[in-house]
């Protein structure tokens, strides 16, 4: 299918569907109309706890430092799978399973960083160093909207007792729980990281214990002091930040626009013949980053430089395609083109650094056909391989072609014994699991069968040395999940 | 009007209010029944944006920016409303069989291959696709409203074309 006809094919689409919206019931006028009778002006109430439940799960995309502006390295997690972030590493330290969604590292400097949401839905981050500076501010920096980064020196008592409180928390190894707050922290305790977050609990089901971590911690990073004490600062008030570093990634790709984009949104020049204020030009400047180019694109660039240049980049690379987010587009005719985004660097942040690749693992389990694994008696359609999951899973998400159920399959690429399932089972369904036995195999369900549950039912099996778990799309009571779980154990290799 | 004029009697407050969700409504509920694809998630999310905008209201520093602010809290409410809904709707297509026609895009329009595609598009993929196609926003803007960058935006687009691509191509191709 060629892009112009799934754009038409969207745009019908959608203006059908806005047509057959038309305009808003009466009884929603109605009600919107009385908000300010029944609602407190300026006042969020702190939720009960079945509104924490059913609260909005937020999706973590826990890439530490917000490095790259653009690419495959900032789209971790195209789907769902943000409930398998591996199994705790102090029980299982042979499985040490890489998590998907959820990087156990902090870059050196810092004790602690938030990805937190903002008042109105934005994305916004805090780091704390071990000086205990802690900075805040919009994620992506936005200083032409008038949100300033900002910053305030912690006292070594305030970030002892800051990080004696995640320490008390209990919450380890990527565990979410549900309800508000930042959506991803991460904390260095002694020599070790331990990462935590709210809401995106899927088909994991915090425990009671969990619950309570995560009161204690939301009480604290839902404060806008970090529930600090006023004498646990050394400064009286938050002050105005600014980066003394910038860094520009420059995207370039050869021949026609890239997908999503048409000629009309970038700025025509001859760029390959201009010169950037260090000498350079668009082909030389800066390195070529480690990280491979997304699709479409055929390198990427990137160069930091000091705060006091940017107004001459800025310059030089003329009228942006975006002001608030310092972003440029140039393409010169259908010879080629750029994306160039321009982003401030905060003190811990080194610059201009790939990806790192997982440290090897051995003894992996090479050749899953993950996608072959749900047989076509199950009425699941074609897999579709995740191919940027990443992590210590292989995944495929199934596509119902017609009426039929569909779901995901993820497969450790670790070998799991017999005897180790149970606490992966654990990790990765939380509270409430339990055990049966299919086909001679042990297998897990979820606590979340109920199909009044704001989760999703999922069944683990454990057949040695594969571990896999399935996650319908629907509601499935244990008896089809038990079904499938059948199916598929007859699908894994022997 | 300036929102700082926080002595502004409350009536007034409430009027302006009142004044700009009328203004918005259809707008909004149209969005919110694109992003969610049904009348009674597309009311829920509208409303609670607009209770969510009432309660940050005092943040509002410029009313004529209420149209930008009150789309960043609806997408994110309907967003939010996506992310908890984990049992996509599915439809029997099978009824719908003898409707294919030579168009295929009015084909595959008719069984609505693309809403089940759509539907199974992970919620950050699904804004960014309606934002792009329905609201016809370039990808700045729809950065500005997600609070995401402009390489994000393109990625999202990116990844979930190519898998609304994917089902189509394998819808037709098991129609031949």
């Amino acid at each position: 299918m060629i892009d112009h006809e799934l754009e038409e094919i969207l745009q019908t689409r959608f203006r059908r569907e806005g047509a057959r919206a038309g305009a808003a019931p009466a009884a929603l006028y109605a009600s919107v109309s009385s908000i300010p009778e029944t609602t407190p002006y300026g006042i969020v109430r702190n939720p009960t706890r079945r509104v924490l439940l059913l609260a909005a799960a937020i999706i973590v995309t826990l890439t530490v430092g917000g490095a790259l502006a653009v690419g495959s390295g900032l789209i971790r997690l195209p789907n769902p799978p943000d409930f398998l972030p591996g199994p705790p590493a102090d029980e299982l330290s042979t499985v040490l399973v890489q998590p998907l969604a959820c990087d156990l590292t902090l870059d050196d400097d810092l004790v602690l960083q938030m990805s937190v949401v903002d008042s109105t839905g934005k994305p916004a981050q805090l780091t704390v160093d071990d000086d205990g500076w802690v900075i805040r501010g919009p994620e992506p920096w936005l200083p032409e909207e008038g949100i300033p980064w900002e910053q305030r020196r912690m006292t070594t008592e305030g970030l002892a007792r800051l990080l004696a409180d995640v320490q008390a928390s209990g919450l380890r190894d990527c565990i979410r729980v549900p309800g508000p707050g930042p959506t991803a922290v991460s904390a260095r305790l002694g020599d070790d990281v331990v990462v935590m977050g709210f809401g995106g609990w899927w088909v994991r089901t915090p425990s009671p214990a969990e619950l309570d971590g995560g009161d204690l911690l939301a009480s604290r990073f839902n404060d806008a002091d970090l529930g600090a004490r006023a004498d646990e600062w050394v400064d009286a008030e938050w002050l105005p930040f600014e980066p003394d570093r910038s860094q520009i990634i420059l995207l370039r790709f050869e021949g026609s626009v890239p997908c999503c984009w048409t000629s009309g949104d970038y700025q025509d020049v001859a760029w390959r013949e201009m010169t950037l204020p260090d000498g350079s030009t668009f082909i030389t400047v800066g390195a070529t980053h480690p990280d491979d180019p997304p699709p479409d694109y055929v390198e990427t660039r990137c160069h930091v430089i000091p705060a006091a240049d940017r107004d001459a980049w800025v310059e030089a690379f003329g009228e942006p395609a975006d002001p608030a987010h310092f972003f440029w587009m140039l393409a010169d005719g259908s010879h080629g083109g750029l994306q160039i985004t321009m982003t401030p660097l905060l003190p811990h942040d080194p610059g201009c650094l790939g990806t790192p690749d997982p440290a090897p693992r051995e003894n992996l389990i090479e050749d899953l056909r993950v996608c072959d694994l749900v047989p076509e008696s199950a009425g699941w359609g074609d897999g579709f391989l995740l191919e940027d999951h990443g992590g210590g899973w292989a995944a495929c998400e199934y596509y119902p072609p017609r009426s039929r159920i569909g779901g995901w399959v993820f497969v450790s690429r670790h070998p799991v014994t017999a005897e180790e399932a149970p606490a992966v089972a654990a990790h990765q369904f939380g509270y409430g699991l339990t055990t049966d036995e299919v086909a001679g195999r042990p297998v897990y369900l979820n606590a979340c069968v109920e199909p009044t549950e704001d989760c999703s039912a999922g069944i683990a099996i454990s057949a040695d040395p594969y571990f896999v778990i399935v996650v319908p799309d629907r509601h499935s009571p244990p008896d089809e999940l038990r079904a499938l779980a059948a199916l598929l154990i007859g699908s894994l290799p022997p | 009007m300036q929102r700082d004029q926080v002595a502004e009697p409350d009536l007034v407050r409430d009027a302006a209010f009142r004044d700009l969700a009328n203004q918005h409504l259809d707008a909004s509920y149209r969005l919110a029944h694109v992003i969610l694809g049904n009348e009674a998630d597309a009311q829920d999310a509208t409303h609670d944006a607009f209770v969510q905008a009432w309660r940050r209201w005092p943040t509002l520093r410029d009313p004529a920016k209420f149209s930008q602010w009150f789309d960043r809290i609806l997408v994110n409410t309907c967003r939010d409303r996506l992310r908890r809904t984990i049992r996509w709707p599915t439809q029997d297509l099978s009824a719908n069989l003898a409707a294919r026609g030579s168009d295929p895009v009015n084909a595959t329009l008719d069984r609505d291959v693309i809403g089940i595609a759509l539907a199974r598009l992970s919620p950050d993929h699904r804004v960014v696709v309606v934002l792009r196609f329905y609201r016809d926003l370039p990808a700045e803007e729809i950065a500005r409203i997600l609070g995401i960058r402009v390489g994000t935006v393109h990625s999202r687009l990116h990844y979930a074309l190519q898998r609304l691509r994917a089902v189509l191509d394998a819808d037709r191709g098991t129609d031949r």
